[in-house]
């Protein structure tokens, strides 16, 4: 094996040490104001979190719910996508398993909960085979692997017609409490999501998938098992992608396989807010959320249903632009500026 | 603790290791060396689970570790540290550290093993929350193999630890590695620094085209006039 040329020279952050004017005063002034502006971030999310709740606005309640749903989904996809760096475009295929679990489990009788209970359970057992296929493979062919474990699983939806209707689709009684109640369980939804991303990122399982986005053959060589990290970590994703498919079937009261296995309108937003946020803070998935759903109700006011062409500039420039998302670059900054931790990935 | 038997394996159809035999004994440091080529790296590699086998057989602790992959070699207590600065660059000192000592067997004990290769290597405390990839090349070599000692290895091999390093980083790392040996912890030592290693280890093996060409005891290697011509340039 040759010698790895790795680290040291090609460093970005050894070449840019702390620049020569920050005396202890700066950094303990930037340090101050990082902590007040986190303050005010927290503040500002709390206020979000509870006006669409006692707002009599259906619309606003209809537009957080969404954004709920899609920062419970970058934060699912971001524990396969982030923190072990595979890049997933078949995450519909859990959503859809999960919406399809739920509707049938509803319209059989089962309880609220128990068909939850199910949604979340059929992303995550889809997830062990999709996952045990498509992580034999690497880089391009794994994305391409994705794409195609979600297509099959569509076209199973679509032709098993005498359990989820084919085509037609399934049709619901609406959600009792509205959009507000989509709003609270989305809400909810996103704390177990962001939760979840929390314990893991600080457990083993965290640095383990850290070190096989780094480098897959040193992580190995290292004693970290590779496929069960992986399986682990997108049978946890794919759990949440079930519950947040649930949740998606009971606010809109309607589910088809061309709406729950998307891939413009599932796949794609999952992946595009995890990245735009970036993956080194919990909090850049939510925030790359916001900023999807924001663009996608600015392209449906605007142009109509145009937000298939917007998620795809919004990806170029992103990938372009900020390949570490906005947390990344934030964190970049702050290590610039001085100290030497942060979780920042060039 | 270890014990190789006419251990075959290379990459693909090419054999690099042809009918390999050594062991270990239990907290013993073994050196294996041999100039470029001779397959001591692919020798460690086979040992540690990542190339497959040709043929022969490898035991640890009495157990045959045929087909077990490298995670679970890891959990009996056989750690690996490969050559180059096998470090992840963009996770921080600390982080490289925790990836080997939340290893299961190690676990109880993080805190500890954590706080003796800190002690061990002083300038990895001091640098904890550096990104690893800003470390020197040296440091980067103390962070890999204090990465491999936090899993509390019952044996370790180590691969080229004085590659490419300045004579005093050098001197430095095989100080700690002397320390190392006392604590129980078995080392099998592959080296192109022949000197050094054999000034280590108490026996060796001399490996030449996959083969086990000579061994037996450090100084009886060192005066051996075969060694001396080939490898000390004396
Ligand atoms: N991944 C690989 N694929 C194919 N051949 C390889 C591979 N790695 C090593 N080899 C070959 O195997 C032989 C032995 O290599 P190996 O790395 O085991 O030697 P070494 O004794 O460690 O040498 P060095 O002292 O230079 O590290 C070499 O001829 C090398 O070309
Ligand atoms: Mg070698």
């Amino acid at each position: 094996m040759g010698e790895r040329e790795r680290g040291v020279g090609a460093h970005p952050a050894a070449r840019r040490g702390p620049p020569p004017w920050t005396a202890m005063t700066g950094r303990r002034a930037g340090a101050l104001a990082s902590k007040a502006l986190g303050a005010a971030g927290l503040a500002l999310g709390a206020a979000l979190a509870v006006l669409p709740l006692v707002s009599p606005s259906p619309y606003l309640s209809h537009l957080f719910a969404t954004f709920w749903l899609w920062a419970a989904m970058s934060q699912a996809w971001n524990l396969v996508g982030g923190y072990a760096g595979q890049f997933s475009l078949g995450h519909a295929a859990f959503f859809g398993a999960g919406a399809y679990a739920a509707a049938l489990a509803w319209t059989n009788g089962l309880g609220a909960a128990a068909g939850t209970a199910l949604a979340g359970l059929a992303g995550a057992v889809l997830a062990l085979p999709v996952g045990w296929l498509c992580f034999r493979l690497r880089g391009a062919y794994f994305v391409l692997s994705t794409l195609a474990a979600a297509e099959v699983v569509r076209l199973c939806a679509l032709n098993l017609r005498g359990i989820t209707g084919g085509a037609v689709g399934i049709l619901l009684p609406p959600l009792s409490g509205g959009q507000r109640a989509a709003c609270a369980l989305g809400l909810a939804l996103f704390g177990l999501a962001t939760l979840t991303s929390a314990l893991v990122r600080g457990a083993r399982l965290g640095y383990r998938l850290r070190a096989l986005r780094e480098d897959e053959d040193a992580a190995e060589a290292a004693g970290v098992p590779a496929l069960k990290s992986k399986l682990w970590a997108l049978s946890l994703s794919g759990g949440l992608c079930g519950l947040a498919g649930a949740l998606f079937c009971a606010q809109t009261s309607y589910i088809d396989p061309g709406s729950v296995f998307s891939l413009a309108d599932v796949s794609i937003p999952a992946a595009l807010g995890a990245l735009l946020g970036g993956w080194g803070a919990l909090w850049g998935p939510p925030a790359g959320a916001g900023g999807v759903v924001l663009v996608a109700e600015a392209m449906r006011v605007l142009l109509g249903r145009a937000h298939g062409l917007a998620y795809g500039l919004l990806l170029v420039l992103t990938v372009l632009l900020v390949p570490q998302g906005f947390c990344g670059l934030l964190a970049a900054r702050r290590r610039a500026a001085g100290g030497e931790a942060g979780a920042g990935r060039p | 603790m270890l014990e190789v038997e006419l251990l075959r394996a290379g990459y693909g159809p090419v054999e690099v290791v042809c009918g390999v035999s050594l062991r270990v004994g239990t907290g013993e440091t073994v050196a294996l060396v041999g100039s470029n080529g001779a397959g001591k790296s692919t020798l460690l590699r086979a040992v540690a689970g990542l190339v497959p086998l040709i043929g022969g057989t490898i035991s640890f602790e009495g157990q045959r570790l045929d087909g077990l992959p490298p995670h679970r070699r890891l959990e009996m207590g056989l750690g690996y540290v490969p050559e180059g600065h096998p470090v992840f660059p963009f996770m921080t000192v600390q982080e490289n550290l925790e990836l080997g000592a939340m290893a299961p067997r190690a676990r109880a004990h993080r805190r500890r093993n954590l706080d003796r290769v800190m002690e061990l290597f002083p300038v990895l405390g001091r640098r904890r929350r550096a990104l690893a990839g800003t470390l020197s090349g040296g440091e980067q070599r103390m962070l890999a193999i204090a990465r491999g000692l936090v899993g509390e290895p019952r044996l370790l091999l180590l691969d080229e630890p004085s590659f490419g390093l300045a004579p005093l980083v050098l001197a430095r790392i095989y100080r700690c590695l002397a320390e190392v040996g006392p604590s129980g912890v078995g080392l099998l030592l592959a080296e192109q620094h022949v000197a050094r290693a054999l000034s280590l280890a108490r026996r060796g093996y001399v490996l030449s085209q996959g083969r086990v060409v000579l061994e037996g005891g450090s100084e009886e290697l060192l005066g051996h006039p075969q060694v001396r011509r080939a490898y000390l340039g004396l």
